[in-house]
């Protein structure tokens, strides 16, 4: 699971640099985020712009993950491609998440 | 094949695992393609398709793991026809009940992680049947090739 993560003043973009978070992916997705954002600033953007599938056992470990980070953390998503954005509306998780454009807008919107 | 109003067919075979799962996706959308298929279709087909074989794999099979499963395209003038078969369990009472969308309104906590996959399927088909037969399941899931397609999404 390829994930970069940059770190732009208090805020953590984790750009996932695979096309699938399928359910042959979601486990080792999910790990490798735990490992990525361990000890990182509080605010997490996950980068999804390279991303173009997302089935129900990704979306469940998007899920988890904001789950694992807590109340007094947040994630965010960014750059939503067009059937992975699909997947997000139907299942309502759209309203349980902020979503960016892109990285570049949720950079802007935190300093802003 | 005459007189069944699909003049185009194929059958592919894979085992049940979550890696050849991808591969057997990847399969099917390259021979949609090479049907003549739109990318917007193709687009259409892959996630009701991929949540129905991921239930096989965790499901139907489970802990068994890895039995075989056949997908047979068809495909018509109005209608693409994705028939899936595998010899795992059978769903519960031989039926697929209608299944509501989990509730994303409660706490942090409480967020749903899973059982969005059957509503997928049916929010994301023209239409869909499941039977049980010598010991298979059936899942006959159907997409309309016209703009009248998505006839659920209202």
């Amino acid at each position: 699971m390829e994930l970069h993560p940059t770190l732009h003043d208090g805020l953590m973009i984790v750009t996932v640099n695979e096309a699938r978070i399928d359910a042959a992916a979601a486990i080792r997705f999910k790990d490798a985020m735990r490992i990525t954002t361990e000890n990182g600033p509080a605010h997490v953007v996950l980068d999804l712009s390279q991303v173009t599938f997302v089935d129900s056992s990704g979306l469940g470990a998007i899920v988890a993950l904001k789950k694992h980070l807590g109340k007094e953390r947040r994630l965010d998503l960014a750059g939503l491609t067009t059937e992975v954005d699909k997947v997000f509306r139907l299942t309502r998780m759209d309203t349980v998440f902020d979503i960016h454009r892109d990285a570049t807008a949720a950079i802007a919107r935190t300093a802003g | 094949m005459t007189g069944t109003g699909f003049d185009r067919e194929f059958t592919l075979d894979a085992p049940a695992t979550e890696e050849a799962v991808r591969d057997l996706l990847a399969d099917l959308q390259a021979r949609l393609s090479a049907l003549g298929v739109s990318a917007a279709l193709r687009g259409r087909v892959e996630l009701p398709v991929a949540e129905a074989l991921n239930n096989i794999v965790e499901h139907a099979y489970g802990a068994a793991g890895g039995g075989p499963v056949r997908i047979t395209a068809r495909l018509g003038a109005r209608h693409l026809c994705i028939t899936l078969r595998d010899r795992g369990q059978a769903l519960p009472e031989n039926r697929c009940a209608p299944h509501p969308l989990p509730d994303s309104n409660g706490s942090l906590d409480s967020l749903p992680e899973g059982g969005f996959g059957l509503f997928l399927i049916r929010h994301l088909t023209d239409g869909m049947s499941y039977r049980r037969e010598n010991g298979e399941n059936h899942l006959v899931m159907a997409f309309s090739l016209g703009p009248g397609g998505h006839g659920r999404r209202g």
